[in-house]
């Protein structure tokens, strides 16, 4: 049975695709962010990827996952204890 | 006899005899609906997907493996009206990291759907439980909590401080052990819509 491709895009996100691939009854997902290498991308996912991520939106979902690593480490931030 | 969803089934209002009376106007209040009609009436059932997804270990900061072999590796979810619940595990035999001088470095896991927490917060994000082994502080295991976008990290506790604080593990965690990473896990979150 031939393999069968459904992308989501998520325009709100960055136009972040959500594959779905179907293959044999089998459902296989991932999810394609605008920071990965296009040409390491197939088909029509790879088709979509280069309509949609522009120069400008690599650039600032590169903005995004620096702010986004900042979080990640603040979060374990625990405010330093005094004899207040 | 086999019933098709073309066919049309009699349907007579309440106190309309049940018998044809032979005219139109005597009918009224008799109509005619097809079974897939009928199937419509009835509310859908609950939105249902499952499949796997190939968890693949990512930095978060500027850095990023070179080269990463797995030994173990599977995931596993399912999604029931939008709830998203991932298993996975992974076992890492050797990696290569390259990152900017200085840069630190936190591992974590993309999600088959994106986690949308961090850009929509409207979504939560609901349960991640996780484990992990052979980091540099195997005393005080820990892991999973923490989600950013698309992803899944880990933490450990400190033995010392008091409290005990939670700290990331990084890249020289990860860098302590040469071999043999082991994380697995549940996450259980909502789905961000597209």
């Amino acid at each position: 049975m031939a393999k069968t491709i459904k992308v989501n895009v998520l325009k709100d996100s960055y136009n972040i695709l959500e594959v779905l691939e179907v293959e044999n009854g089998k459902n296989f997902r991932y999810v394609v962010t605008p920071d990965k290498d296009i040409d390491s991308l197939e088909g029509i996912v790879a088709d979509i990827a280069k309509e949609l991520w522009t120069e400008e939106l690599k650039e600032a979902y590169g903005v995004f996952l620096e702010a986004e690593h900042e979080r990640l480490m603040k979060q374990f931030e625990t405010p330093e204890e005094t004899n207040e | 006899m086999a019933v098709n969803l073309t066919d049309k089934i009699h349907v007579v209002r309440d106190d309309i005899p049940t018998k044809n009376l032979g005219s139109a106007l005597s009918n009224s209040g008799r109509d005619a609906v097809s079974v897939q009609e009928i199937i419509d009436l009835v509310p859908s059932g609950a939105s249902i997907e499952s499949g796997f997804f190939t968890p693949e270990l990512s930095l978060s900061g500027q850095g990023s493996f070179s080269s990463i072999n797995y030994s173990t590796r599977w995931g596993y979810y399912s999604v029931i009206n939008n709830i998203v619940t991932v298993s996975y595990s992974i076992k890492i035999t050797d990696w290569v990291i390259s990152k900017a001088p200085g840069a630190t470095l936190i591992p974590y896991i993309e999600l088959p759907f994106i986690f949308p927490t961090a850009l929509n917060p409207n979504y939560p994000y609901v349960h991640s439980i996780g484990y992990n082994r052979n980091i540099s502080q195997t005393n005080n295991l820990n892991g999973g909590e923490t989600v950013g976008n698309n992803g899944t990290a880990w933490s450990y506790r400190q033995s010392a401080g008091s409290p005990p604080q939670q700290v990331p593990i990084t890249d020289s965690d990860l860098s302590t052990y040469g071999a043999l990473f082991l994380v697995s896990g549940t996450v259980t979150y909502v789905r961000q819509t597209p």
